[in-house]
């Protein structure tokens, strides 16, 4: 080994890059399977996403007309997002989407996970798997009537307020109520995400290593630190990249549910970027308009993820990129 | 393993907990379910819950005779069997060479395929290219423009990942090349995760309306959401067009109930099969050394 | 299954998929369905359906053509060349159609519109609700203008503009020009009062004709137990649609609430800074918190509001007036009935709640190669037996002719499963055709008693304001968008507030000192610009 590794070192003055370059190349041929298969990819990624934004770039910063197409629609520069920005609402509908959104990541984020770990104690592989099928259901029910469902529930004849007045309190209209629309919205995204979101974490918990729980258990731990000192690093990386995923679009709150569960009277809660964006719609259908609040809104979630992302490298060792 | 009173206390918490897990989100189903198979007075007035009331297949019978309904059916299958098997190719073209720390650029690539979860595409561009490439009106209109998502990539990257370094060496020993690490290897571990993210494609085309609504011209060729979704959000109010006709034409509230069922239950169904793949995927015993 | 055997499967069947979908999928790149190909072959040869004489008076061609068309869909399922009405359309006009899939959601169609526009071969027809996406399509040169065709080819539809000139004025564009064609509607009324007759003989009291009597009846809805449950547990009055639901109330004041702007001696004005609507807002306001009103009519859906009046909870609502049939249909016996309009200030009853004149608008694309044969077509849906075919289909199918009128039959109206309506769209009736409804389609549609109703709610029906004929210069329609919908916004949030006490009514006039600072006087102004326009037409 020493002997051919001491022939193998090139003379020190050849040139830097010209080495650098044909050892990478030396590479990619020993290994150029793994360039054959990525090669579609990079073609799908070029073609159906990357030349598509170019044509939501030319929309969002043009006076976009359908009838007069992508290249001959007037330019307008950033137009479309100064009126969003200069919106006198601007400031409002970026509190709630993100005051949804950071709720959401901090309550409805990590119940698929306790769940799954939960779900994982469970010894019955029967009752466990039956159990998990139940839990995702919700996911698979039209918003249409969920919605409906928490209009019902929710109502001065509903299921909550009927069980507040058989408990002595006073009944409360939920959604005519500012202060609730926050909460409602987190119990919801828990009640439909969370059975569904374990499944990954679930598949995620096959992968640790078994006999690292064995050994712990020798060792005196009980199924507390056990959890603590190898299931969670075990599925960390999950973890770590779901929640990045996640804060990536964190001003993408969507307006399907809340369109159909808010209302005016608590519009200084309800409404968000997308509910403003389709009111707006219905007066005038706008391309240009939603797709510049859109860039607004991506432009923001990179920003934050790319923060993120580099943190995440430097505590655990998973980041995206 | 004796059980501590510690362990015997979760698992009677443990087990409180499963249960109102369960009725809390097995109840939206049972609503559904009670509902499709109840008259359509007693939906009306409210009464309705998870019992039926009023008993009746009447609003099955009546989506079953829906005009292309067996044909939407097999459309639906057909794309989700085919636009899955994509997908997952696909995907797993994207996601190994990903976990390959030798693999070249891999940092520029992990960012390209990221970038557009955030950054996604708009609609008419969207469409412009699906045009262009004259794919509108076939099927593969259909699979081919969201045969990758960078979500599940990176997922199953992720999953990639956590296969020990060893057990790749060790092939590359022998002289293995990629494809045959790839298939011989990777794959037959990664059972949990490939079923995993073979799911979310296959519910993901299972649910899917709009790119039929915007590609397919054909009725035969619609898959069975567009039914859905086109009863389902018949009662919204329409207030711009305040047409009479929107309040006259009224389905009975039980095919709206009926016709979801009949458009989730198939799917709902493949967990279930898919659940045996969810085993120990490690063979630790192929590590040591 | 060991891990060999999984990855060989999962290959051969990946395998197998492909050359499947190389077999089923490739090569159907072409438009059309083989159904519609078969039908056209016996219907441009002008064979009858079901017993009709052999009518060429609605020929528009000598040799069989294809048009296709753009329509929104319907949820009953989508139309099809060979529902019997659809056949009767093409047997008699020697078109053949090809139908482009549509969803029946407004906001998907919409996309689908789009998409079909930035596609660039465009349907011969489009249909769209949203009249200024046609307008703007007729000015950037996408729509044929229809003016010389009306002139050359359509008497009929010329004729019916005498007729109804509200219609015409609509599809008129501010240049002069006609983009499109649309329906015209038979009836005018829209919503209306409707209480339960049986609670008020109960009680022993009159319809209410005033606010102040319409105050006395709910308070004795409230407090009498007219369902005699013995519990407190009435809610007055129900709705379902928000704030637009309340408008009864608001007119007894003088004020239709659900208008933004009125017109009073030629000058546009703001509703909603009016001291009358005040007066309204004060005296709703009292209605919601003595609960007269349901506290819920912000959040209440379909569901909950016809539970509520199907239940014995509520005696009252303003809804629909073809939803007094609905209602009495689920009910045991017929309780439900409709109430002519509150006074106003001045004693007089009225209502401004109306359907729009038009329905949905059709244009023609100006690359269609068969425009002029369109343009006939339109004109025989204006003939005598185009009307009778648009509005009752097949005769000895969907109607029959008893004493020289049109009667639906008993296909039509006596389905166990579906409404009369239902059945005629099952069939390939669709109110999007730019045709004339005519007004025995509606009293084929109605109870003898809601047919009544609407006649007699017909005469209290005064001009609105014509919003939604009003076409806007560019500029015009920047200052509506961006400016308005944040006035639309503020006013949403605030008059609900008022109403229901969280806000308390001197702040009246902070809130109109507001809307003038977001921007009122600028929308005034276009509005004012809009309407003289449309007057002027």
């Amino acid at each position: 080994m020493e002997a051919q590794k001491l022939s193998a070192v090139k003379p020190v003055n050849s040139k830097k890059d010209h080495s650098k370059l044909s050892k990478a190349l030396k590479q990619i041929k020993s290994e150029y399977h793994l360039y054959l298969m990525f090669t579609p990819v990079i073609a799908y990624y070029i073609i159906f996403r990357y030349i598509p934004m170019i044509g939501s770039v030319i929309i969002a910063t043009t006076d976009y007309n359908i009838y007069k197409g992508l290249f001959a629609s007037p330019f307008v520069g950033l137009t479309n997002f100064k009126e969003f920005m200069n919106n006198v609402y601007f400031w409002r509908l970026i509190r709630n989407t993100l005051a949804i959104s950071l709720l959401d990541l901090i309550f409805a984020f990590p119940a698929p996970i306790i769940f799954a770990l939960l779900l994982n104690e469970v010894t019955k592989k029967r009752i466990k798997g039956i159990i998990q099928t139940i839990s995702y259901l919700p996911h698979f029910i039209s918003t249409v009537v969920i919605a409906s469902m928490i209009i019902t529930f929710l109502s001065q004849t509903g299921l909550v307020n009927n069980l507040i007045a058989y408990f002595g309190g006073e009944k409360i209209p939920f959604l005519l109520k500012e202060e609730y629309f926050w909460g409602i919205m987190t119990i919801e995204s828990i009640w439909v995400g969370m059975g569904w979101g374990a499944i990954i974490y679930l598949a995620a918990l096959t992968n640790v290593n078994k006999e690292l729980y064995e050994a712990a258990y020798l060792d005196g731990a009980g199924r507390l630190r056990q959890t603590w000192h190898i299931t969670i690093p075990g599925i960390a990386p999950t973890i770590v990249v779901m929640f990045l995923l996640k804060i990536g679009n964190l001003l993408n709150v969507g307006y399907q549910l809340i369109i159909l569960i808010y209302n005016p009277s608590i519009y200084s809660t309800a409404d968000v970027i997308s509910t403003y964006v389709y009111r707006r719609g219905i007066l005038e259908a706008s391309y240009s308009f939603s797709t510049a609040v859109e860039f607004f809104q991506s432009i923001i979630g990179l920003v934050f993820v790319t923060v993120s992302n580099k943190l995440s490298k430097k505590i655990t060792e998973s980041s995206l990129w | 393993m004796k059980i501590t009173k510690a362990r015997l206390a979760f698992n009677i918490f443990n087990g409180i907990f499963m249960v109102l897990v369960c009725i809390v989100t097995l109840y939206p189903f049972l609503f559904v379910l009670a509902a499709s198979l109840s008259s359509p007075v007693f939906i009306a007035q409210g009464r309705v819950s998870i019992i039926p009331l009023g008993f009746t297949t009447q609003a099955y019978k009546m989506v079953f005779e829906y005009p292309m309904i067996w044909r939407s059916y097999f459309n639906t299958v057909y794309y989700t069997v085919f636009g899955t098997a994509i997908n997952l190719v696909l995907t797993i073209f994207a996601a190994y060479p990903l976990s390959r720390k030798t693999f070249i650029g891999r940092k520029f690539f992990n960012m390209m395929i990221f970038f557009p979860i955030i950054f996604n595409v708009g609609m008419i561009p969207s469409f412009l290219v699906v045009n262009t490439l004259g794919m509108r009106n076939t099927v593969w209109a259909i699979v081919i423009p969201g045969s990758i998502s960078g979500f599940n990539a990176i997922v199953m990257r992720t999953f990639f990942e956590s296969i020990p370094d060893a057990i790749e060496e060790s092939a590359k020993i022998d002289g293995a090349t990629h494809m045959q690490i790839l298939t011989r290897i990777i794959l037959p571990l990664s059972l949990p995760s490939i079923s995993t993210i073979g799911l979310f494609y296959a519910v993901g085309h299972w649910n899917s309306f709009f790119s039929a609504m915007l590609y397919l011209r054909d009725q035969e060729r619609q898959p069975i959401q567009i039914i859905l979704r086109n009863i389902v959000i018949m009662n919204q109010t329409d207030t711009v067009m305040q047409s009479v006709d929107n309040d006259r034409a009224q389905i009975a509230e039980s095919i709206k109930y009926a016709t979801i069922m009949v458009a989730t239950l198939p799917i709902l169904l493949v967990y279930p099969f898919i659940q045996k793949y969810f085993v120990h995927g490690v063979m630790i015993g192929s590590v040591k050394g | 299954m060991t891990k060999k055997n999984f990855a060989r499967i999962l290959s051969c069947g990946i395998v197998l998929i492909l050359i499947l979908s190389l077999a089923t999928g490739c090569g159907k790149v072409e438009t059309g369905s083989n159904t519609t190909s078969q039908s056209s072959a016996s219907g441009s040869t002008g064979q009858e359906t079901s017993g009709n004489k052999e009518d060429n008076s609605g020929k528009v061609t000598d040799k069989p053509i294809e048009i296709s068309v753009l329509m929104p869909g319907r949820p009953e399922g989508p139309i099809s060349n060979d529902m019997p009405i659809v056949k009767e359309i093409m047997n008699r006009t020697g078109i053949t159609f090809k139908w482009e899939q549509a969803p029946s959601d407004g906001n998907q169609y919409s996309e689908k519109f789009n998409i079909l526009v930035a596609g660039g071969d465009i349907p011969d027809i489009m249909i769209n609700s949203d009249k200024l996406v046609i307008i703007r399509g007729g000015m950037n040169g996408v729509f044929e203008p229809l003016n010389d065709y009306l002139d050359k080819y359509m008497p009929n539809v010329v004729a019916k503009f005498e007729e109804k000139p509200d219609v015409k004025k609509t599809v008129t564009n501010y240049d002069g020009k006609i983009y499109c064609l649309t329906r015209m509607t038979a009836v005018k009324p829209a919503n209306i009062l409707i209480i339960r007759k049986d609670w008020l003989d109960k009680l022993g009291l009159e319809v209410p004709t005033t606010a102040e009597e319409m105050y006395n009846v709910l308070k004795a809805f409230k407090e009498k137990d007219p369902n005699g449950n013995g519990k407190p547990d009435e809610i007055p009055f129900t709705c379902r649609g928000k704030l637009s639901s309340l408008s009864p109330f608001f007119e007894a004041f003088g004020i239709y609430s659900k208008d933004a702007f009125f017109v009073e001696d030629g000058q546009v004005k703001f509703s909603y800074t009016d001291p009358r609507f005040k007066e309204g807002l004060e005296y709703v306001a009292k209605l919601y918190k003595e609960k007269l009103i349901d506290n819920e009519y912000l959040t209440n859906d379909l569901n909950i509001w016809q539970s509520r009046l199907t239940t014995d909870i509520s005696g009252m609502t303003y809804d629909m007036f073809v939803r007094v049939d609905y209602l009495n249909n689920l009910m045991p016996e017929p309780v439900f009935e409709g109430m002519i309009p509150l006074k106003d200030p001045e004693g007089v009853a009225a209502t401004k709640d109306q359907q729009n004149p038009t329905g949905a608008f059709a244009a023609i694309s100006s690359k269609s190669k068969y425009k002029v044969e369109i343009a006939k077509f339109f004109n025989w849906m204006y003939s005598e037996e185009g009307i009778l075919l648009t509005n009752f289909g097949v005769e000895g199918l969907t109607y029959q002719m008893v004493n020289g009128q049109p009667k639906y039959t008993d296909l039509v109206m006596k389905d166990p499963n579906n409404s009369a309506l239902v059945q005629l769209f099952s069939l390939g009736f669709r109110d999007n055709w730019p045709y004339y409804t005519d007004v025995r389609y509606e009293n084929e549609m109605g109870s003898e008693y809601q047919n009544k109703l609407r006649d007699t709610i017909d005469k209290y029906i005064i001009p609105k304001y014509p919003m939604t004929s009003f076409t806007y210069i560019d500029e015009e329609q920047k200052v509506m968008t961006n400016v308005y919908t944040q006035i639309q916004t503020y006013y949403e949030e605030m008059i609900n507030k008022f109403i229901m006490g969280t806000e308390p009514l001197d702040k009246f006039d902070e809130f109109v000192e507001k809307i003038n600072q977001l921007g009122l006087p600028e929308v005034l102004k276009v509005q004012q610009a809009a309407y003289d326009r449309y007057s002027s037409n």
